[in-house]
C-alpha cells in the first residue's frame, strides 16, 4: 500500500532524514516513537510532500514518485493518497467547520456540493462535532479544532493518514477524547494511520507495529510487545526508560 | 464681523451637489491606488535586483516628499519636459497622483495581509491537495482581505481628503466650491465652514459604513 524507500531529506546543513526504508500493508497502523528533533515529523511531511525530499522514492495505492525527478502534478497525484493531522491543527480560520471538512471534496475531488455536504456530515458525527457544523474555529477549543482537523483528514479520502503528534497541544483533559476517536478509526482497519506519538500506552493499545527513529533513520521496529517489553537497542531501552 | 446665516445655510445644497464627484475622485483613486499597489508589490518582491531596486526608489519618494509637491511635479513640471503630458487634464492629474502617492502604502497593506495567513493553515492546503489557485481563492486571499480591510479604509479616506488638494490645479470640487462660493459674495469664512461640515459628515459616514462592512467581514474572528 505505502512504500518509501532510501528517503533522504536536509535542512541546510542539517542531514535529518538519512535514508528512511519503510513500508506498511492496507488498514496497518504504525506508531512512530523516538527523541525530539530526530526527524519524525519531517518523515510525516515528507510522506504528504508538505517537505521535499531530496532524495528516495515513495508510492501509495499504487501511485509513484521519485524525489529527484518528479513533476508537479505527480506530486498532487500521491500528495491526495494521503492526508496529514497536525500537532498545532491548522484548521483554515476562515472556513466554518462544515466548510473545513467539505473544502477537499468540493476543491480537489469536485464533489458536487450536495453529496460534499452529505459526506462531511458523515465525519463530523464521527468526531462527535454535530453541535458545532457552522461554528468558526475561533470559538472552538482546541479539542475541538482537532477534531475538525481529523474528519478534514478523513474528508481528503486518503489511502494514508498521517497523525503528527494529535495530542501534544492539547489540555490534559481534553486528549483522552482525541485519542479515543483515533482509536475507533485504527480499529477500522480501512486506512493506513502512521501516528508520530508521545503517548506510550496508546501506541502500545492501538499500533500493529511500532517504529522508533533516532538519529535519522529506523533504528528499530516490531510489535509493540517487541519494542515496549523488549527492545533490541540500548538507545531504544533508554528513550523508553526515560519515559518512565 | 457678521455671521452671515443666510448665506451660510444657502451653501450647502450647492456644496452637497459637488459630494459624488468627490466620492467619485477618491474612489477611482482608491481603485487605481489598488492595482499600482499589487503591482508594486509584485515588482518589490521581485528576484530581479533592478526591478526591486526601482520599486524602492518610487516608494520611498513617495512616502517622503508632501503629496502637494508630488501633484505640482506632475501636473506643473512634467508637462514643460514631455509634451504629451500637457494634454494630461486636472482631474486625471489628481487622480494619478493621488494614487501614485497612497500606492507605497497599499502595496505594504497588501503584503501585511498576506503574511497575516500562518503557515501552518498553508501547509494544511497543500496537505488536502489544493492547487496554488485554490489556495489563493479558498484560504490566503479571503484572510488577507480581511486583515487588510481596516487599513485600507484609512487609505480610502485619506485619499478623499487629499482630493481637496485638487483645488489648487483649478479642479473643481468639494473645496473649490466653497472658495467660489466665498470668493463671489466675499463672504469666505461661511463658506469654508460649511465646506468643513460637509467633508465632516460624508467621512464620519464612510467611517461608520467602513466599520459595519469590517463587523461583517470580520465575524470569523
Ligand atoms: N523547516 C525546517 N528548517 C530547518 N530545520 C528544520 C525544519 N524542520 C525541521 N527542522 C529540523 O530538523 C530536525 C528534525 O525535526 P522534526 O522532524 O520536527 O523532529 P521530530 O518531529 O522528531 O521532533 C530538527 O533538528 C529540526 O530543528
Ligand atoms: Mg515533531
Amino acid at each position: 500500500m505505502i512504500r518509501v524507500e532510501n528517503l533522504h531529506k536536509s535542512f541546510g546543513d542539517l542531514h535529518v532524514l538519512k535514508g528512511i526504508d519503510f513500508a506498511a500493508k492496507k488498514g496497518e497502523v504504525v506508531a512512530i516513537i523516538g527523541p525530539s528533533g530526530m526527524g519524525k515529523s519531517t518523515f510525516l511531511r515528507c510522506i504528504n510532500f508538505i517537505e521535499r525530499p531530496e532524495k528516495g522514492r515513495l508510492e501509495i495505492d499504487g501511485v509513484r514518485v521519485d524525489a529527484e525527478s518528479c513533476k508537479e502534478k505527480e506530486i498532487r497525484a500521491v500528495r491526495m493518497k494521503s492526508s496529514m493531522v497536525f500537532q498545532n491543527y491548522n484548521v483554515f480560520k476562515n472556513k466554518t467547520v462544515l466548510q473545513n471538512v467539505m473544502l477537499p471534496m468540493l476543491s480537489v475531488q469536485n464533489m458536487d456540493k450536495q453529496a460534499a455536504q452529505e459526506r462531511a456530515l458523515g465525519y463530523l458525527e464521527q468526531v462527535g462535532l454535530m453541535d458545532k457544523t457552522n461554528e468558526y474555529p475561533s470559538r472552538l477549543s482546541g479539542g475541538q479544532q482537532q477534531r475538525v482537523g481529523i474528519a478534514r483528514a478523513m474528508a481528503v479520502n486518503p489511502k494514508v493518514i498521517l497523525f503528527d503528534e494529535p495530542t501534544s497541544s492539547l489540555d490534559p483533559e481534553l486528549v483522552a477524547g482525541i485519542l479515543e476517536i483515533i482509536r475507533r478509526l485504527a480499529k477500522e482497519h480501512e486506512r493506513t494511520m502512521l501516528i508520530v506519538t508521545h503517548e506510550m500506552r496508546f501506541a502500545r493499545d492501538i499500533a500493529d507495529r511500532v517504529l522508533f527513529m533516532d538519529g535519522g533513520v529506523i533504528l528499530e521496529e516490531g510489535t509493540p510487545e517487541k519494542i515496549f517489553s523488549g527492545p533490541e537497542h540500548e538507545r531504544t531501552k533508554r528513550f523508553l526508560d526515560q519515559l518512565k | 464681523m457678521r455671521f452671515d446665516n443666510e448665506f451660510f445655510v444657502s451653501c450647502f445644497p450647492k456644496l452637497i451637489l459637488k459630494v459624488p464627484y468627490t466620492l467619485w475622485l477618491g474612489i477611482i483613486a482608491f481603485l487605481a491606488a489598488f492595482i499600482l499597489g499589487l503591482f508594486l508589490e509584485i515588482c518589490y518582491t521581485s528576484k530581479n535586483r533592478i526591478v526591486k531596486g526601482l520599486a524602492g526608489i518610487y516608494i520611498s519618494y513617495f512616502r517622503s516628499t508632501p503629496y502637494i509637491t508630488q501633484l505640482f511635479i506632475f501636473y506643473f513640471g512634467l508637462p514643460q519636459v514631455f509634451d504629451f503630458m500637457k494634454s494630461v487634464t486636472g482631474s486625471a492629474a489628481l487622480i494619478i497622483t493621488i494614487a501614485m502617492n497612497s500606492s507605497a502604502f497599499i502595496a505594504e497593506t497588501i503584503r501585511g495581509g498576506l503574511l497575516s495567513v500562518d503557515r501552518g493553515q498553508k501547509e494544511a492546503g497543500l496537505s488536502i491537495g489544493l492547487s496554488t489557485f485554490a489556495m489563493y481563492k479558498e484560504i490566503i486571499l479571503p484572510q488577507a482581505f480581511v486583515a487588510a480591510f481596516p487599513s485600507l479604509g484609512n487609505a480610502f479616506i485619506t485619499m478623499i481628503k487629499n482630493t481637496a488638494i485638487g483645488f489648487t490645479i483649478g479642479v473643481v470640487e468639494l473645496l473649490s466650491q466653497a472658495k467660489m462660493l466665498g470668493g463671489s459674495s466675499l463672504n469666505f469664512f461661511e463658506a469654508y465652514i460649511a465646506v468643513g461640515i460637509v467633508y465632516w459628515v460624508v467621512l464620519v459616514v464612510i467611517d461608520r459604513l467602513l466599520k459595519m462592512m469590517e463587523t461583517k467581514i470580520c465575524k470569523y474572528l
